[in-house]
């Protein structure tokens, strides 16, 4: 309760100050959908959140003039009914090029650690949104190259001036600064803890989860399936953190997918936190993202190579994947590489099912709904 | 401007209902390994005490970090984010011994791990309401672990807390003899822990410790008996910690 109480006395303080005429700012304090009880995310200083700049940003999210030529938003491969991501198995760019990887769902990305599948040294939203934007291995949004064009469409459109004058007031002209501070207090709003689970184990409705969900939960926990290990804490990943948190946690995972050759690489493509350090030992090592909403985020892993949570949890049962034939044929339960947590399981019918129900009481029936995180346009785009 | 006179009143009653802690305390851990290498060790200390001549044991107020709080301290070595030291406030006086429960108290041990203030809000110490935290974690390079906590403990699922304590409590009290116990480097002798212990098999010790074979070892190379989860004898018996000279 010491980190929540410390969050309300900075809270308070600051409203004596306020109200003394001490230059505290006089925007309101932003109104998280945060249950109580849950921690709040960490925020950059540089660019605290307000209404806004949330509201700046999700009209930039669904926005397609964001890209290039003009044909593609966020929200075409972060897609709301499927929890920000999409059923793609790889991500297709505004160009047309197949980037190597699935798209990620955008749930609680604000307590992350690091982002994307892969990428240590990325630590805020902000830094992360240039690669989307302004990438070109793969293009995605495109906009390198075509800064003034894709400027000057929101510059000269008063929807836009009056919503950026809201979020910057006196901050001059639109720029890429504010497109992407905007975005990040979009990206860093949602935030998703209603589901089953969370009423079950958070507010401790014994009726929240059926027998089965129950069940599923007692698996998930167990030292015989070993999910939570890497799936842990209230955001079921390790990558997850919040204010005074002392100790962050290896994130990275080689799961025993590939085997490429039986030589313990993965595809030459993608290999993962290997293709960042050069280490052997970091071949085929991904982040494991959060659960939440899983349910709704498929196809799974980092190539989006398994199609359902079915065959997720035959995967892990099998201790990873033995591919027979084609080029990437390799016994993925053998690579040298493979985390100690990926041993397999003997797992019945029954309790397969039973985990299924877990996982689905994890999906969150507010999250793709609530108006602040749709479109706002009338038209999908 | 004089201080406003609730502020003083507060003040005067602090200084004159106690006997104000005194003696700073301040404990370095450092582990002595010919074993291994690489490794990542973390455990908590709880209701961390000053032992005086008569054997009363002086509780030590603990200084609030994130690595600390009223309840324990959780020290980390090796691995990516390192805490060696424990600091706090004791009563002045004349101290034999410094005393420690390696664990966290069943009262604090099965809480809802998001109203927990640090650093018991670290979830890699963390297994679930039932099972409560890690009290002691070691991790060495080839994929071997020790993960010690409370087990037996009965509650209706992973995510409710037990009402009961567990069968098994699995939380070592060590007491350590010096003549400055309150300011002193501690040694967790890592070998003498891991003594008897195949860390190259496939023997982790992670869970269901009354039953296998390396968790048996380790409680008893922690002064413990296998089958209790109690301190034989104080745990007198274990040679995991001690005073550097």
């Amino acid at each position: 309760m010491t980190a929540n109480r410390s969050t309300a006395g900075a809270a308070g303080a600051c409203l004596v100050l306020a109200l003394g005429g001490v230059g505290c700012g006089t925007h309101e304090e932003y109104a998280w959908n945060i249950p109580e009880g849950f921690p709040r995310p960490p925020v950059p200083e540089s660019n605290p959140m307000t209404a806004a700049k949330v509201e700046l940003g999700r009209h930039f999210f669904y926005d397609p003039r964001l890209s290039g030529n003009g044909e593609q938003a966020c929200a075409s491969c972060h897609r709301p009914e499927h929890a920000f991501s999409e059923p793609r198995t790889r991500a297709v760019g505004s160009t047309g090029g197949i980037n190597r990887r699935n798209a990620l769902a955008l749930v609680n990305v604000a307590y992350n650690d690091t982002l994307m599948w892969v990428h240590p040294g990325l630590q805020t939203i902000e830094q992360q949104l240039l690669i989307p934007m302004f990438g070109d291995n793969p293009v995605e949004l495109g906009i390198a190259g075509r800064e003034d064009e894709v400027l000057a469409r929101f510059r000269g459109d008063p929807v836009y001036v009056e919503l950026f004058s809201a979020a910057f007031p006196g901050g001059g002209s639109l720029e890429f600064t504010h497109v992407i501070d905007a975005l990040a207090c979009f990206v860093r709003s949602l935030v998703s803890f209603e589901s089953p689970f969370d009423k079950y184990a958070y507010a401790a409705q014994d009726d929240a989860l059926d027998a089965n969900a129950l069940n599923g939960l007692q698996h998930f926990f167990s030292e015989r399936f070993e999910c939570h290990h890497c799936h842990g804490g209230f955001n079921f990943t390790q990558s997850s953190t919040h204010d005074s948190v002392a100790i962050l946690d290896d994130v990275f995972h080689n799961t025993g997918l590939y085997n490429v050759g039986g030589k313990d690489g993965y595809p030459s493509e993608d290999q993962g936190l290997y293709d960042l350090t050069g280490e052997l030992g970091d071949r085929g090592r991904f982040r494991a993202p959060t659960l939440r909403n899983v349910a709704l985020t498929a196809p799974y892993m980092h190539d989006g190579s398994l199609p359902d949570l079915g065959a997720v949890l035959d995967f892990y049962a099998a201790g990873g994947r033995n591919i027979e034939s084609g080029e990437f044929a390799g016994d993925g339960r053998a690579n040298a590489y493979k985390s100690q947590f990926v041993q397999g399981f003997d797992m019945t019918p029954t309790e397969r099912a039973e985990l299924l129900s877990f996982l689905k009481a994890l999906t969150d029936p507010t999250f793709a709904s609530r108006p602040g995180y749709r479109s706002p346009f009338t038209t999908d785009r | 401007m004089p201080p406003p006179v609730a502020c003083l009143v507060g003040l005067c009653m602090g200084l004159a209902a106690c006997h104000p802690p005194q003696t700073p305390v301040r404990l370095d851990f450092e582990i002595a390994s010919e074993r291994v290498v690489d490794h990542s060790v973390r455990f908590y200390v709880s209701g961390l005490s000053m032992i005086d001549a008569e054997g009363n044991a002086v509780p030590v107020s603990l200084d609030g970090s994130s690595w600390q709080s009223e309840v324990t301290a959780l020290v980390a070595l090796g691995g990516r984010t390192t805490n060696p030291t424990v600091t706090g406030r004791v009563a002045g006086g004349a101290y034999v011994a410094v005393e420690f429960l390696l664990g966290i108290p069943f009262a604090h041990n099965h809480g809802n791990p998001l109203a927990a203030a640090p650093p018991l809000n670290v979830a890699s110490m963390f297994w679930t309401w039932q099972s409560g935290y890690k009290f002691v974690r070691v991790d060495i390079a080839n994929d071997w672990s020790f993960h010690l906590g409370s087990t037996g403990c009965v509650s209706a699922s992973a995510v409710r807390p037990p009402k009961e304590p567990c069968r098994q409590p699995n939380a070592a009290r060590i007491r350590l003899a010096s003549d400055t116990p309150h300011a002193g480097t501690i040694v967790l002798d890592l070998d003498a822990l891991l003594a008897h212990i195949d860390t190259a098999g496939e023997d982790n010790c992670m869970e269901a410790f009354a039953d296998r074979d390396a968790c048996r070892g380790l409680l008893a190379n922690l002064g413990m008996d296998p089958d209790t989860g109690l301190c034989l004898d104080g745990c007198q018996g274990q040679a995991v910690f001690r005073f550097a000279p």
